[in-house]
């Protein structure tokens, strides 16, 4: 018998056949008896088959004792997930392997960008090079023009973008040229040494920025902003009396910008001070000398008149891009005039508001809640202050973040506003209820 | 035994309700799983291994097994075609780990405990005689069965079993196999005629009738 006649007869005895296919083989077996005889047989047997007594089934404490075992497999199962990485050292390995290699991608780029602007930063940095390059490496040919270097992107360290900003910004000197056409190990030595020669350096002179910019409440993360906090610095200046400092001051200015920088600083750090730099100009038949201001700060301007190096706590000269970055800030700065601050907080919180619902609109709640932080660090001691708390309240409780919302509501709640303070204790009502309605849930339903 | 096939996608749908329950941490539904399938299973078991205490044995790992895989069962699986999967993997390593108990003939001594030096066709025969009532005709055409079943390949077996007992559809059967529906539905062939031949041997008519009585 053939597979298909195999499967013929065992659809026909199991009743999977179509009407028309039954009828097609109930017309062989009308043909052939054998395969008749053979289809009663094997009907029979299932007949009889089915019509045998049903058998015992498994004893019936074999159920409670599955569900037994059954329930020690799932504690087990669920036996903590340290345990079992403590248990695998091969596991704990890798996890942090993986780790690290998380840290290394994140974390490490981003202080090698951030790290180099840095270290060459000031001018003081700059004629230091200077120094250390015209005793290392003396000033035998010209130097190439600083557009046409050309680095590969394996050669290129993070001190050699640095340097070529630099170059962009035409600062370089040609002793510093001819030092960028050495080996870039040896580069690299000498901006290792420079590193360490003026680290300390550099802190006093962050520590310095951190203390002029922060009463302003402009937040310094890094080299970019803190140009940005400069050039916001400068602006508010002005509108303090000094005249007004753009991208390229003229020379009569700068004395201004420096003796109000360092006498903003002495006032803030109760020192000496202020007195305006010696100024020599790029030029002139004797050597640039290096002049130091009242404290830290250094300039040298060319014959017309221009600043050639940004003095280290003034402004840095700007492109367009920070220009327009700084105008854009130019409303985050604070006046002193209490009802001008106010006004100025209200618009910082409104706008903040804007954004914050652009952002929840796309989903991005993390933005939001950033934002709504970040303005309300800056808008601290004025009435926007509540509002901001309030609104960071209202997104912490949508997103489930219960501690948070409480917290920022009972901020809020201290405001005089009645509106704000009745708002502020809506969500700490909803806050409670939500978490008594989630205590009173069991765990499991098992 | 058998289902209608509206009856049984009702019955896969509520199983894989309850197993994506159970994935959530729901022991209930777990137990609603084992009452549903443990008879089917531990006849498929028992059939396959012929003998009630290995059944029971293996009817307790099956379930462990089902609860240690159950987080990696996927909703287009149905869960009983998957635990039945599982049943018979675990009867084929228990019948290559005891060949022993797969390959009793009949002239093999059964067990001390019962009577030393009698062989099944003993005690076929004694049932035979022992039984000359009505009623006995049922116990020795069982007898004789499950000798029929207990000769089959074991291929032939576990396709006669599943879709016999287990009322499963030769789809399904293919499925949990492991091999096309025509190679099952020959096996099947093969099993009833195999089975036909064996009730001959033993003096039984098709339809149960004791032809050696007759």
């Amino acid at each position: 018998m053939s597979e298909l006649e195999d499967n013929r007869l065992v659809d026909y005895l199991y009743g999977e056949m179509d009407p028309s296919e039954r009828q097609a083989f109930q017309e062989d077996m009308e043909a052939d008896q054998a395969l008749a005889k053979t289809v009663e047989d094997m009907q029979s047997m299932l007949g009889s088959l089915r019509t045998l007594d049903t058998e015992e089934g498994p004893s019936d404490h074999l159920d409670s004792l599955i569900l037994a075992q059954a329930k020690q497999t799932i504690e087990s199962q669920e036996e903590s997930w340290i345990q079992k990485l403590l248990g695998r050292p091969g596991l704990a390995l890798a996890f942090s392997g993986a780790f690290a290699l998380i840290i290394a991608v994140i974390v490490l780029p981003n202080r090698q960008t951030q790290a180099p602007v840095n270290d060459f930063s000031g001018v003081e940095v700059e004629q230091q090079r200077e120094q250390f390059a015209s005793k290392t490496a003396p000033d035998t040919s010209p130097p190439p023009a600083s557009d046409t270097i050309v680095s590969s992107a394996k050669e290129e360290e993070p001190s050699q973008v640095a340097r070529k900003k630099i170059e962009n910004g035409r600062i370089v000197s040609k002793a510093h040229q001819a030092q960028l056409a050495q080996t870039p190990q040896a580069e690299s030595r000498q901006d290792k040494q420079l590193r360490s020669t003026f680290a300390g350096k550099r802190k006093s002179v962050k520590k310095s920025r951190s203390i002029i910019v922060a009463p302003l409440g402009v937040k310094m993360k890094n080299e970019r902003s803190s140009k940005v906090a400069a050039q916001d610095l400068g602006i508010s200046i002005s509108q303090r009396g000094v005249q007004g400092i753009r991208s390229k001051p003229e020379v009569g200015t700068l004395g201004g910008l420096d003796g109000a920088l360092s006498s903003n600083r002495s006032n803030m750090k109760g020192s000496g001070g202020g007195a305006a730099p010696k100024v020599t100009a790029k030029g002139s038949p004797s050597q640039p000398t290096t002049t130091r201001g009242s404290s830290e700060s250094k300039t040298r301007l060319n014959p017309s008149g221009r600043i050639k190096k940004r003095a280290l706590t003034g402004p840095a000269p700007r492109t367009q891009r920070t220009q327009s970055r700084a105008s854009a800030r130019v409303s985050t700065s604070v006046s002193e005039d209490p009802a001008q601050r106010e006004a100025w907080a209200r618009e910082q919180a409104r706008n903040a508001q804007k954004m914050a619902r652009k952002f929840l609109t796309n989903g991005d709640v993390r933005a939001a809640r950033k934002v709504y932080l970040e303005t309300r660090t800056r808008v601290r001691g004025t009435v926007a202050f509540f509002e901001v708390s309030l609104w960071l309240a209202q997104l912490e409780y949508s997103q489930g973040r219960f501690a948070e919302a409480r917290q920022f509501a009972s901020e809020a709640g201290r405001s005089r506003d009645q509106s704000i303070q009745q708002k502020a204790r809506e969500v700490v009502a909803r806050v409670r209820e939500d978490q008594s309605q989630l205590d009173s849930v069991p765990a499991s339903t098992d | 035994m058998t289902k209608t096939s509206s009856e049984r996608d009702g019955r896969d749908q509520e199983d894989a309700v309850w197993m994506m329950e159970f994935q959530r941490g729901n022991s209930y539904s777990f137990e609603k799983l084992l009452r549903r399938h443990r008879s089917g299973v531990f006849s498929f078991c028992l059939k396959m291994l012929g003998d009630k205490t290995a059944a029971e044995d293996a009817l307790q790992e099956v379930f462990l097994r089902v609860v240690k895989s159950a987080p990696k069962w996927k909703k287009q699986a149905k869960v009983r075609t998957w635990i039945y999967t599982i049943a018979r993997n675990h009867c084929i390593d228990a019948l290559r780990k005891a060949t022993h108990r797969k390959t009793a003939s009949l002239d093999q001594t059964l067990a001390k405990q019962e009577t030393e030096g009698v062989t099944l066709s003993d005690r076929i025969a004694d049932q035979k005689e022992a039984l000359p009532d009505r009623g006995t005709a049922n116990v020795r055409l069982r007898a004789v069965l499950l000798e029929a079943i207990e000769s089959l390949s074991e291929e032939q077996r576990e396709v006669f079993v599943m879709r016999e007992y287990s009322g499963m559809p030769f789809k399904e059967i293919a499925s949990i196999v492991g091999v096309s529906e025509n190679t099952v539905k020959s096996r099947m062939r093969y099993a009833l005629e195999h089975m036909r031949n064996h009730l001959a041997k033993a003096g039984i008519a098709p339809e149960g009738k004791d032809r050696n009585r007759e």
